[in-house]
């Protein structure tokens, strides 16, 4: 502990660390700040509009039900605190759904749509900071570790002092890792435990979640500060370890990871949204023609055992528009689901696909802790659409149940409308979030095990 | 030494420089890189042509079946027929029946760059209803870790990569020699260090752009990812020389470096940083720039006013009233005629028309902003090499946002196009149904399936070539300038 200490005090004096510092609170309190702002002024209009669709469901006239149905609503996606932190699927995903009578809709306005044609350039967030400028800063104050001295000569002084070879590694590699927290995980506490405490956070578990992010965050500065340590040992002098290490650098998180999506695309093939809508219009359209209808209206009537729609003891157009309902969902089921299982399972292998670079891997699991990962996503679309059945099933069982003889047509009130309860979403919780984590951390502790592991026999073989 | 012997100094630089196994390792990852990114791209292209042919089929598909729906119902049947089941009711074809597209077709350069094509679906469906506020709501959900991650294509090769094979290539010439000693031997002979290092980027810089268009060019005929370029061969060639002068820039980024004197690992170590400065931090300052430039309207904002106008219209006798006065300024003649207020398909026609009004405001203003956005980008991509290329390459692909942006107006226009064709038809069926024949189940009579309106995609080729004669113009200033620079600080030896 006491060389701990004394390599930590080392290192706060080094001018490198306070200008490090400072670019990194600086990028990180800008992009956090700006994201919790965009983030609440998005939260209060979610709020108010959200009210305002239930005023207006409420407020209908009284009308038919199924032009009730008809009439819909829309719902939002909640946003999780930690997305200020790491947005992660949510700007690539739809935000809001519009909730009506027989379509699943898709969830629209990505948020990256709207964004400039620039803003996909790189550091828009907290966490694409983390991603690549963090292992910067780990590079910059690690690469000197040992090729420093030894370029200097002190090195050697310090090794014929007795001090041993594995002690000196600890304790520097710790000084710069405590330096590290300092920089970088005292600021991502802060902007997370605003998040944290000034949005809705109910359901989301956030303060387990902030910790367990903050400390993958750490955890991948270290992977670079490993690297850092590990060139700086077998490194001539300092600028070839930094040379070296920065060529690291460019590797790991500007090259591979954009080779990431080419090889999950290759090893797991999946189908894309426009197939399966087109799949699923070819296998509605014979279900909609007036043979079709026609052929359903006669197997009702033959089913209750009587020849004319008055006669039956329920509305026979609420019967039918239940019973069609239920085969769409049938299909829907059916052909989202394949679609967003596929994606699911290219998420998963992204997971994976972190062995080419530990960034790849921090993207998986910081998202996935942050409770911004596709899996959220998935579960607010299904949420909504589970909402939509309910209102449907609702309102067409109230036609069904009401039948209407001589062509009239039922009307019903607000009491209906009160049936629907608002629309209430709880995320996934933590736990399930940390089950998908396994993988990535699995990976990102790989990456650890392994530069450690390269570390040992350089540390025990270290030359002045 | 004499300006004549320089072609010989040179040519013994380009002998060093391709005897080293560096530069062949170097070449040897940059042109797989290439194939690569060629392959994706074109991988990227044939879906994008898949999707406009399924479009174009699905097109003739509604044609075919409602021309088939046509000849049935147009025979005494004892079935009945709903307008939405009946493409006889120019309404019910119009909205249930018609599968028209607006569609971005990709151009002959589209394996370049993925650009917004991953974000920004290239065909939408142009339909009649109401689910959606905005025409840009066509979505194509994919992998979002894919698309967060950016993709492997040529675009980013040629901006990102390219320049970081160029340092490796050239970012130690001379400030190795120098680190070595050998710089002072060379400073013993009659040549001026102008010459010498002259010699050694203008070497490094054949082999560049050699391996760098040659590359680009052998990945895009391997990828087969590349269209007619019958007509393309001037943006193509505006683009090469673009490319050209990009990899001189750096080439000559590295002769400012060496120029420096500071040795080798610092000069890497800057062109590194100077790198990773233009190419991610500047981009996204600039980005930054343009979202405060052109703010974004509020998405949450149109849909609270498209539904405070859908409320509106459903509320008391509002329907009636906005249907009348729609019909007055329609037909006058018939307004008066009570059976029309009530006709659905009117009383639709009116409700879209309402709702188009209340929602014009923020059409307008998101519309503007897609323009602003993109002319801000375009402007303010010039500051960096990296986003001036990386912009005239998406504009020779046909997927910079600047060209989406244009496609959602066009669509939005064909939309109208489209309401204009129909609008008359089902008045005129509304005020004089005339059915196809007695007895038919067939409710009328429309039967121009053929005529209806087709999209017609703009031509992307002077934008593309006008892009790239542009960033070819800043890059070759930038590069020259650098050069400049260099030269100016090469005039003696170090000490």
């Amino acid at each position: 502990m006491r060389r701990i200490g004394a390599e930590l005090a080392l290192c706060l004096h080094d001018a490198r660390l306070r200008w490090i510092g400072a670019v990194l609170v600086l990028l990180l309190g800008v992009a956090g700040l700006g994201a919790w702002r965009d983030a609440v002024r998005y939260g209060h209009q979610v709020d108010a509009v959200t009210a305002a669709e239930r005023a207006r469901w409420l407020g209908q006239d009284a009308k038919n039900p199924h032009s009730a149905d008809h009439f819909g609503l829309w719902v939002f996606k909640p946003s999780s605190p930690l997305a200020v932190l790491d947005p992660g699927s949510e700007p690539y995903t739809g935000r809001m759904v519009r909730v009506e009578a027989h379509v699943f809709n898709d969830a629209v306005y990505r948020a990256v749509q709207d964004a400039g044609p620039l803003a996909r350039a790189g550091l828009g967030s907290v966490a694409d900071i983390v991603g690549l400028v963090v292992p910067l800063a780990a590079i910059l104050l690690g690469f000197s570790a040992f090729a420093a001295d030894r370029e200097r000569g002190t090195l050697r002084l310090a090794l014929g002092n007795g001090i041993a070879p594995g002690p000196l590694f600890a304790g520097r590699f710790s000084a710069l890792l405590l330096a590290l927290v300092l920089v970088v995980g005292l600021p991502l506490l802060g902007i997370g435990a605003l998040a944290a405490l000034s949005r809705d956070a109910a359901g989301w578990q956030a303060w387990p979640r902030l910790l367990a992010w903050i400390a993958v965050q750490l955890a991948y500065a270290a992977v670079f500060l490993l690297v850092a340590m590990l060139v700086s040992l077998v490194a001539r002098t300092a600028r070839h370890a930094l040379a070296a290490a920065l060529a690291i650098w460019v590797g790991l998180c500007i090259a591979a990871p954009r080779l990431a999506p080419a090889a999950v695309e290759i090893s797991v093939p999946a189908v894309s949204h426009r197939e399966v809508r087109a799949r699923i219009d070819a296998k509605l359209r014979p279900h909609r023609t007036a043979e079709a209808n026609d052929s359903r209206t006669r197997e009702v009537l033959a089913r209750y055992g009587v020849s004319e729609a008055d006669a039956l003891p329920v509305d026979l157009r609420g019967l039918m528009m239940v019973e069609n309902d239920e085969h769409h969902f049938d299909l829907y089921d059916r052909e989202f689901g394949a679609l967003f299982d596929g994606l699911a399972a290219r998420e998963r292998a992204f997971a994976w696909a972190g062995l080419l670079s530990p960034r790849v891997a921090l993207q998986a699991l910081s998202q996935t802790l942050a409770g911004t990962d596709f899996a959220q996503h998935a579960h607010f679309v299904w949420t909504a659409e589970a909402y939509r059945r309910a209102i449907s099933e609702r309102m067409n069982a109230e036609i069904r149940d009401r039948p209407q003889r001589g062509g009239a047509t039922l009307v019903a009130g607000p009491e209906l409308w009160r049936e629907i309860p608002p629309f209430a979403h709880a995320p996934l919780p933590l736990s399930r979030g940390l089950a998908d984590a396994v993988v990535p951390a699995l990976v990102l502790a790989l990456w650890l095990a392994g530069l450690a592991g390269l570390c040992v026999p350089l540390v025990r073989r270290l030359k002045p | 030494m004499s300006a004549a012997r320089f072609p010989l100094l040179l040519a013994a630089e380009l002998r060093l420089i391709l005897r080293e196994r560096l530069t062949w390792a170097i070449l040897a990852a940059l042109v797989a890189a290439l194939c690569l990114a060629a392959w994706t791209g074109a991988g990227r292209v044939a879906a994008a042509r898949t999707a406009l042919a399924a479009a174009a089929a699905d097109g003739e598909r509604a044609v075919r079946e409602a021309k088939a729906a046509h000849l049935r119902y147009g025979r005494p049947a004892a079935i009945k027929v709903n307008y939405w089941q009946d493409p006889t009711d120019a309404f019910g074809y119009m909205t249930y029946f018609m599968a028209a597209y607006a569609v971005k077709p990709p151009t002959p350069l589209a394996v370049l760059a993925a650009g917004q094509s991953d974000v920004q679906p290239a065909v939408t469906k142009v339909g009649f209803g109401f689910s959606t506020v905005f025409d840009d709501t066509a979505t194509e959900i994919g992998s979002a870790a894919a698309l967060r991650l950016g993709p492997f294509d040529l675009a980013f090769v040629l901006v990102v990569l390219v320049p970081l094979a160029i340092i490796a290539l050239a970012g130690t010439r001379l400030s190795s020699e120098h680190d070595s000693g050998i710089l002072r031997m060379i400073a013993a002979q009659p040549a001026r260090p102008r010459r010498v290092a002259g010699a050694k980027f203008g070497a490094a810089a054949l082999v560049a752009l050699t391996a760098t268009l040659g590359g680009t060019m052998l990945a895009l005929l391997l990828s087969g990812g590349l269209g007619d370029l019958a007509d393309w061969s001037g943006a193509a060639a505006l683009l090469a020389a673009a490319l050209a002068a990009y990899v001189v820039f750096w080439v000559a980024a590295c002769a400012l470096a060496a120029s420096l004197w500071r040795g080798a690992v610092t000069a890497l170590a800057g062109l590194v940083l100077a790198w990773a400065c233009l190419t991610i931090a500047l981009p996204t300052a600039l980005g930054l720039a343009v979202d405060a430039l052109a703010p974004v309207p509020s998405r949450i904002a149109a849909i609270d006013a498209s539904r405070q106008a859908q409320a509106r219209f459903y509320a008391g006798e509002e329907a009636p009233r906005v249907t009348a006065a729609w019909l007055a300024t329609k037909r006058p003649e018939d307004a008066r005629r009570p059976e029309l207020a009530d006709a659905p398909e009117l009383k639709r026609l009116a409700r879209d028309d309402y709702y188009d009004e209340a929602l014009a405001d923020h059409h307008r203003a998101a519309g503007a902003q897609a323009l602003a956005a993109s002319a801000w980008s375009r402007r303010l991509a010039l500051l960096s090499p990296a986003t001036a290329l990386t912009l005239a390459l998406e504009t020779a692909s046909g997927t910079d946002a600047g060209r989406h942006a244009a496609f959602l107006t066009d669509a939005a226009a064909y939309r109208r196009s489209l309401r204009a064709f129909f609008e008359p038809r089902i008045l005129a069926q509304a005020v004089d149904p005339a059915p196809v024949c007695a007895g038919c189940p067939a409710r009328l009579d429309f039967d121009a399936y053929d005529a209806v309106p087709a999209f017609a995609p703009a031509d992307a080729r002077a934008a593309a070539a006008r892009q790239a004669l542009l960033t070819l113009v800043c890059l070759g200033a930038a590069a020259f300038l650098l050069a400049a620079l260099a030269v100016r600080r090469l005039k003696q030896w170090p000490a």
